[in-house]
This record gives structure tokens, sequence and C-alpha cells, in this order.
């Protein structure tokens, strides 16, 4: 297909390139990512831009890559009126995401410790096939983690309202009802909450070497403030709950489709009317796996905190265990955007995409409003990871959006094949990177090998202008599921 | 179609039907797509009958996730699935399956199956057999978190049954 490229890191694919398309399709790459760029993302961003009532373009971001429905990557802005709703625009893993922890503690003072921290936090949030949480609610108090998200934490003890500030939404999107989520979905979620999954999931200690800080002033503002500083990161979504609310809705939308005249061709881009009744029943139960998804990672912060006062034996002030902050990643949100000069209400879809909010949105937490609001990009478990911010820029050209991680390149019976699971392992430790995994097959999966080189693709989102590298963290303990 | 074990090599495959094996997985035929996701894993299945397919296609899943051969069979369910087409009652079925690993915490690896067409409705009856997931004790491999309707398709090709699904990982 005729990729043209508009100006440096931008190519577009013309709305004649393909029947149906309602708006062009851009990619967002450089030079070198761009030559890699494998035909599947083509053919599903330009799926996308045929979807009713679709806005401007379809986009997607440097780290994208084939997946089902919309391409890993995807970002697509709909009419609420005009336009559809679409779970494949979303992902399975609703509120799949990504948080960040600062700590007062130095590398010095963890490395010592890694193992025994490694062995704690192993324990203490449960991963892997089949992982129960430490929690088990029942079905009643569990609906109000649906409705509240990380206001119930607060309630329950695991949060205090200053993490409830650095979290995407405060952790918690309004208009999430239980009544339209099956009882399926409710009894896959009861006891997975504080758990982490499996997959490219992961709980990673990391820490921020003085070369690797690029803007000084962003990072202090943002608790990154002395050499070799510990992070820690967690990647996870809205589990089994989630999963489910995914599935039923794919079989009801697929139904859907032919009484409201939309065809799509694809079956995993089944989509509504988003003013439909299946549209808003979608939305509000996308909600609740939104929360529960925001209520995981503070369970689990919680346990993490919890770990790190058992391993350290300081107090939690000590310790200044705060959030940086928390993206979400697989999501559908209405959002204000200035779209051909007027400034609209708009419903964005990211799927494995982040919502990048120039400085000076209301949406950005006050602590950081003046910096933009903080991206956090999840590489592999060898190579590390990044911390940016949003701006001005991204707000112009992709609804406030920008990459979400390294990006695969290989599949994952590929990466077995090229890495064993316990060589992986002896290599990482060898490299200074202490790793628990639930499965050494999933870790092979997971090798840095079947991921791009991450720092092309941050300098790609620079470049193009849509994120300003803050950080890079490197790992030196791991946790897989 | 030989089945190909997805975990890492031959060796493995040599390891899933030794001594531990509780299923004559070779009954079955199901074979992992290294080429047809990145992120997720494909696999084809196929049988000489539907019920062949439904259950090479539950075992391609299961197996995925644990090693099938360290499962002991303790857990007995039986699973009623209706719908209007083979290919949507074989998304509800691994759709089942998928489910159940969660709430019940089992991985089914035994089936007894059976699949009528009757007025029009697809009816799915099965006796399944499987295990409590056992960190411990299983190797286990990736969470399968649902079925995609991405590529997914059965064929009837020369009086076989054949089908392609792609699971989110």
């Amino acid at each position: 297909m005729n990729l043209e490229k508009i100006r440096d890191g931008i190519w577009e694919i013309p709305q004649s390139a393909k029947a149906g398309m309602r708006v062009p399709a851009r990619i967002l790459s450089s030079e070198t990512l761009i030559q890699t760029l494998d035909e599947g993302v083509i053919n599903q961003i330009t799926n996308v831009a045929t979807l009713p009532g679709i806005l401007q373009h379809a986009l997607c971001m440097p780290d994208g890559h084939w997946g089902y429905g919309f391409p890993i990557g995807g970002v697509a802005a709909f009419d609420p009126d005009e336009g559809v709703i679409s779970p494949g625009g979303i992902g399975f893993d609703i509120n799949c995401g990504i948080r960040l922890i600062r700590t007062n503690l130095t590398s010095d003072e963890v490395a010592p410790k890694i193992k025994e921290l490694l062995d704690t936090l192993y324990k203490n949030v449960p991963c892997g096939v089949g992982a129960t949480g430490l929690l088990k609610l029942p079905e009643a108090e569990f609906k109000h983690v649906l409705v509240e998200g990380v206001g119930w934490c607060v309630k329950n003890g695991y949060a205090d309202h200053a993490d409830q500030d650095r979290i995407e939404e405060q952790g918690c999107i309004a208009g999430a009802n239980p009544g339209k989520v099956s009882s399926k979905a409710l009894k896959r979620g009861l006891e997975q909450l504080g758990t982490l999954g499996s997959g490219n999931h992961f709980l990673e200690i990391q820490v921020v070497k003085p070369e690797n800080v690029y803007d000084r002033e962003a990072a202090r503002v943002l608790g990154l403030d002395r050499p070799n500083q510990i992070t820690v990161m967690l990647h996870c979504g809205s589990r089994g709950f989630g999963h489910q609310i995914g599935t039923d809705y794919l079989q009801i939308f697929g139904k859907a489709m032919a009484k409201y005249g939309i065809s799509t061709g694809d079956r995993e881009l089944a989509c509504a009317p988003f003013t439909s009744p299946e549209g808003q029943d979608y939305f509000a139960a996308m909600k609740c796996a939104a929360n529960s998804a925001f209520a995981n990672r503070q369970v689990i912060t919680h346990r993490i905190r919890q770990s790190f006062v058992k391993v350290f034996r300081k107090s939690d002030n000590e310790l200044g265990m705060n959030i940086v902050y928390d993206v979400a990643h697989n999501i559908a949100k209405l959002e204000q955007h200035t779209i051909e000069g007027r400034s609209r209400r708009v419903l964005v879809h990211r799927k494995g995409a982040t919502r990048a909010f120039g400085p000076g949105q209301k949406e950005v937490p006050e602590v950081y409003r003046n910096i933009g609001q903080p991206v956090i990009v999840g590489g592999s478990m060898e190579t590390g990871s990044y911390l940016l911010l949003g701006t001005e820029q991204a707000m112009q050209e992709t609804f406030g959006s920008t990459l979400h991680g390294a990006g695969r390149t290989l599949s994952r019976s590929k990466a077995k094949k090229m890495v064993r699971g316990n060589e992986l392992l002896q290599k990482m430790q060898k490299n200074g990177i202490a790793v628990r995994a639930a499965s050494l097959p999933g870790l092979a999966e997971e090798a840095g090998l079947a991921y791009k080189d991450i720092s092309q693709v941050v300098d790609a989102v620079k470049n193009i202008g849509i994120s300003r590298p803050v950080a890079q963290m490197t790992p030196i303990g791991c946790i897989k599921g | 179609m030989r089945p190909v074990f997805l975990w890492q090599s031959a060796e493995d495959y040599a390891y899933l039907l030794g001594e531990k094996a509780t299923v004559d997985f070779m009954a079955y035929s199901y074979n992992y797509l290294p080429d047809i996701a990145i992120a997720d894993v494909a696999f084809e299945a196929a049988g000489d009958t539907p019920e062949e397919l439904f259950r090479a296609a539950a075992l391609a899943a299961a197996g995925v996730m644990i090693r099938l051969a360290d499962i002991t069979v303790t857990v007995q369910k039986t699973i009623t699935i209706q719908a209007e087409t083979l290919e949507d009652l074989l998304y509800q079925w691994l759709s089942e399956l998928i489910y159940l690993k969660d709430v019940e915490r089992v991985i089914f690896v035994e089936f007894d199956l059976t699949i009528k067409h009757i007025a029009g409705l697809f009816e799915l009856a099965a006796d399944c057999g499987g295990g409590e997931i056992d960190p411990a004790g299983h190797e286990l491999g990736q969470d399968v978190k649902a079925v995609t309707y991405h590529l997914f398709e059965i064929k009837e090709v020369d009086g076989k049954f054949e089908a392609r699904v792609v699971l989110d990982i």
C-alpha cells in the first residue's frame, strides 16, 4: 500500500487506498523503524479508518505491531453522536496499564537485598496462570470496587488521597455500572484483585542512573531527585474480569452489527453506535473493568510497600514510596479535543497507546500541570523503560496520545526458538537483573530480542514531538507471571 | 497433522509423551502457528468430526497454559453450550474453558463430547476431566485472556474439519 511521507516521522495512507476508508490512516515512525513495519499494521489501521464516525485519521504509534481488530499502537477518535465504539479498539485486557512508584532508596541499599526483596514480592503479589489474590471479596463488595476504583482502596486502607491524585482519572472513571456486567465476569474477578497475570505483565525493580536523566528539573518535579534512585514499575490490567467483559461484548456486538447496518469484514472490529443501547452498555461495563484495573494496581502497590517495609525495616515515611503516575493504555474515553479548529467532545480509543496530554490540561494533576502528563513506557525486561511527558504537539496531532512500550517484533514461538528460559534467566542474572518467573517458557517469550529497540522507539516520538523523555529506568530485579 | 508442542523443542515434546502423560495427546491434532500472531498465540486444529476438532482445539488452548502431562485428572465437569453456528459454538466452548481456568482454577484435558445440530441450533454436551492448577507441581505457560475472532474460522476440507484460532495472551 502507498505510504506518503507527510513530514519527518509521519507517513499517510490515503483514503483512496482501500474501499470504505472514511479518513486517511497515519503511521508514526522513523526512517529506521518504518523499514520493518509489518503489512498487518497497514491492513489493520486502514480497517480502522473504515469505521463509522471516525474523525480526521486513524493513527498507529511507533511501537505498533499487528494485533487483532485494531493494531497494537492504534489510536482513533470518533464522533460520539454519529460514531461507534469497538471492543477491538480497546482489547480484552481493558485498562491494561503501567504504574511507576518512586522510593527514597538507592541502588547501593537495594542491590545487596535484591533476592530477598524479589522473594518477598513474589509471595505478596501472586502471578501466573490461575493465581488468586490474597484478597477475596464477596460479590457485593467487589461491585463497590467496580464503581469506585481507587476510591474503594482509600476507604479500605490500600491507598491514600495522595495516591489518587497521581493516577489517570484519579483511579476512577465515573459512570461504571456493574448492572451491565455478566455474572460470569463478576465470578472471574472476585478472587483476582492484587494479581499480576502473565504474558508481558511484570513487576520490576529499577534504578535511575544519573546519566539516564535527560531533564533534571522535570525529573525533580516527578520525584526522581537523587542519583541511582530505585523505582518500582508495575504492568498489568483488569485480569479475568476485564477479559470476560471483552469476550461477552464481542459476541453481543457481533450480533448487533446487522441491526445497525454496519459491516466491518473483521469480526474483531465488531462495533456498535456509541449512542446505541449496546454501545452504552459496553461503555458502562468497560468503565467497571477500567476501575477494577486501577484498583488492582493499587492493591499490588499496597503489597509492594508492605514488602519494602519488611525487607528494609524502614517506615513508609522513610521509604517515600509515592506513585509517580499510573497510565491506562487499553481504553476508550470521552475527551475534549480541537479538531479542524473546533473544540469538541470525541470518543478516543487507545489500544496499546498512552494518553499524553500536554502542559496546562486540566486532566493533568496539579503538581505536573506545568510540565505535562507523565507517560510511562514499559520496555522489555532486559532493556529498561522510560518516563516521558506529554506535549502540546500530541494534543494537536495525535488526540493527546503516544506510544506504550517497545513493541514486539518476534512472535512468542520464534522467541522461544531463539532462547531457552533457563539460559535467559542465567544471562539476565549475569547482567545484573535478578529474576523470579512463574513460567520459564513464558520468560523466554518475553526476551529482549523479541522487541524493538526501545531507545529507537522513544527517539521516534521525541523527534515527532508528541512526547519528551525525562529519564530511563534500568531493571535490576524482575518478576514475570 | 502431528501436534507440535508449544513449549520449546522436540525434547520437551518427548517429555510430554513420557511416563507422566495421562492423556494420549497423539490422538488429537493441533499445531501452533508461529507466523500468525506476534504477541498472542495462534493454532490450527483438525479432526474427522466436529467432536474431534473441538477436543483438539481444547487441548491446544490448555497446552498454552500448562504442560498437559503434568495434570492428574481429579475434577469432573459437564459443560453444555448452544450456538447458532459451529464457529460460535467453538468460540463459546474455548471461552468457557478459559473462564473455568480462572473461576475454578481447573485445566481440563479429557473430553467426552457430542455435538448435535437440532432445529437450527448447534448443541454441545461435554463430560470433561481436569486437574486443579498447582504452581508448585505444574510447569506453567502463559495465561490465556480470551479467544479472539481474529482470523477465526472453521472449514470442512475433504470431509475433515479444520479450525484456526488466535488466543489473546
